[in-house]
C-alpha cells in the first residue's frame, strides 16, 4: 500500500512534477504502473486503491486542487473541498477496469500556484531534469514543500 | 519492370529517372527562373506512371497542393520551396524502392508531410497541407503504427517525464488539431467530446488518439495530443504543443 513517505521514494518522485497529476493515468504510471507493453494492471483493484490513496495523501498535505470534474460534476469547490467529499466523489466516477482513454472523462487535477511558483523560482523549466532538480536545487523534498507553504 | 530493365516499360523508367534528377539541376530558388509548380506536377506524373496505386495517391496529393498553391495567398516562396525540397525527397525515395525492384514502392508519405506541415511552413499552408492528407496514407494498422511512433518522437522530452514531449512550433492549437484531424482520418464510430473539450478517437485494438485544448499543466501548454498505443507506447505519449 502506498504512504506517503513512499510518495517521496526516488521511483515515485515524478508525481511531484508539475504534469505528474494531471490526469488519473498519470498519477498511476508516477507509481509504478503502465511499465511495460500493453500492461493492464491499471485495470485492477489494487490500481484504483493505490491511485486513490496518492490523491488522499495529496489532498492532506494540501498539495492539490481539482481543474476539471470530467464528464460528472459534483456539488464540490473545485478548490475548497473536503477530502472526503472528493475521495467519494471518485470512487463513484472511477470504476474498476476504467480504461486509459475513459480517465480523460474524470477529474483532472493541478497543483496549488504557491507550488508551483515555488518550483518555478527555484529554476524549473519544462525540460529541467526533474529528479536532478530536486537532487542539486531542492535536496529534501517533503521538507522543502513545508518550507516554501505560505 | 520485374523482368529487368530490358523491357520498354524497363527503359521508359530509366528515362523517367535521368528526367527526374536533371529537375532544376541548377538548384535556382522557387519564383526567380524556376517554375517549381511545373516541376510537382512533372514529379506527379512520373508516380502515377511508374509507382503503382501508392503512386497514384501520392501524385493526386502532389496536384492538390499545386492547385491550391495556384488559387490561395497563403504560401509564402518559402513555404513552395519547402513543399517543393519535401515533395522531390518523397519522389526520390519512390524511385529508389522502384529500383530496388519493389513494385507498388511504399514511402510513409504521411509522417514526411507532417514534419513538413509542423517544422517548416507557416501555419496556413501547414493546415491545407495536413487537410489534405489523403486517408490511404493513415489506415489504421501498420501504417498508422509507423507514423504514430515517429509521431510520438517530436519535440523535447519533459524533464519530469519520459513519456512528455513539448512541442514548439507556430500556430500550436490548429496545427495540433489539424495534426489529430489527419491521425484520425480512419477513426472507428464518431469522436467522443469530453466535457472538458477533448476529441477522442478509437483508432481499434486498443488504440485511441485524443486531442485536448486544455491543461492543467502549471504551464499552460495550449494543446495537447495523447498516443494512446498500449502495444508501442507502455503509457500514453503525451505531445504538449507549445508557442515558439
Amino acid at each position: 500500500m502506498i504512504k506517503k513517505s513512499n510518495l517521496f521514494n526516488e521511483e515515485n518522485l515524478n508525481i511531484f512534477t508539475p504534469d505528474g497529476i494531471e490526469f488519473i493515468h498519470f498519477i498511476l504510471a508516477n507509481i509504478g504502473y503502465y511499465q511495460v507493453l500493453n500492461d493492464k494492471s491499471h485495470l485492477t483493484a489494487q490500481a484504483r486503491a493505490d491511485g486513490l490513496k496518492v490523491v488522499e495523501i495529496l489532498c492532506d498535505m494540501e498539495l492539490i486542487e481539482v481543474f476539471h470534474w470530467g464528464q460528472e460534476t459534483p456539488n464540490i469547490s473545485k478548490t475548497n473541498f473536503e477530502k472526503t467529499e472528493l475521495i467519494a466523489f471518485l470512487r463513484k466516477v472511477w470504476k474498476i477496469g476504467t480504461e486509459t482513454h475513459e480517465f480523460d472523462g474524470l477529474p483532472m487535477f493541478i497543483y496549488k500556484k504557491w507550488y508551483l511558483d515555488a518550483l518555478e523560482e527555484k529554476g524549473l523549466t519544462h525540460t529541467t531534469h526533474w529528479k536532478t532538480f530536486v537532487k542539486e536545487q531542492i535536496g529534501d523534498l517533503e521538507q522543502w514543500i513545508e518550507e516554501v507553504r505560505p | 519492370m520485374r523482368s529487368g530493365l530490358n523491357s520498354q516499360e524497363g527503359q521508359d523508367f530509366v528515362k523517367w529517372l535521368i528526367d527526374f534528377e536533371i529537375l532544376n539541376e541548377e538548384g535556382i530558388p522557387c519564383g526567380l527562373d524556376h517554375d517549381c509548380l511545373a516541376s510537382i506536377n512533372t514529379m506527379a506524373a512520373g508516380l502515377r506512371r511508374f509507382h503503382g496505386p501508392e503512386g497514384d495517391v501520392t501524385a493526386s496529393y502532389f496536384e492538390d497542393v499545386v492547385t491550391d498553391i495556384e488559387n490561395s495567398f497563403d504560401y509564402t516562396n518559402g513555404d513552395i520551396q519547402d513543399i517543393y525540397d519535401t515533395f522531390k525527397s518523397i519522389t526520390r525515395q519512390y524511385n529508389a524502392q522502384m529500383t530496388a525492384a519493389i513494385v507498388g514502392a511504399y514511402v510513409d508519405v504521411a509522417e514526411i508531410l507532417l514534419e513538413i506541415a509542423l517544422f517548416e511552413v507557416g501555419a496556413p499552408a501547414a493546415i491545407k497541407l495536413l487537410q489534405k492528407i489523403p486517408i490511404s496514407w493513415v489506415l489504421r494498422g501498420t501504417r498508422l503504427n509507423n507514423t504514430v511512433s515517429k509521431v510520438g518522437l517530436w519535440g523535447t522530452r519533459s524533464g519530469g517525464n519520459n513519456s512528455i514531449r513539448i512541442f514548439k512550433t507556430n500556430a500550436p492549437v490548429s496545427k495540433a488539431s489539424e495534426t489529430f484531424t489527419a491521425l484520425t482520418k480512419d477513426k472507428i464510430g464518431n469522436l467522443v467530446i469530453q466535457s472538458n473539450g477533448s476529441r477522442i478517437a478509437n483508432m481499434g485494438n486498443g488504440n485511441f488518439i485524443t486531442f485536448r485544448p486544455v491543461t492543467a499543466s502549471g504551464s499552460n501548454f495550449p494543446a495537447t495530443l495523447q498516443l494512446n498505443f498500449p502495444s508501442i507506447y507502455n503509457n500514453p505519449r503525451i505531445i504538449k504543443f507549445t508557442s515558439l
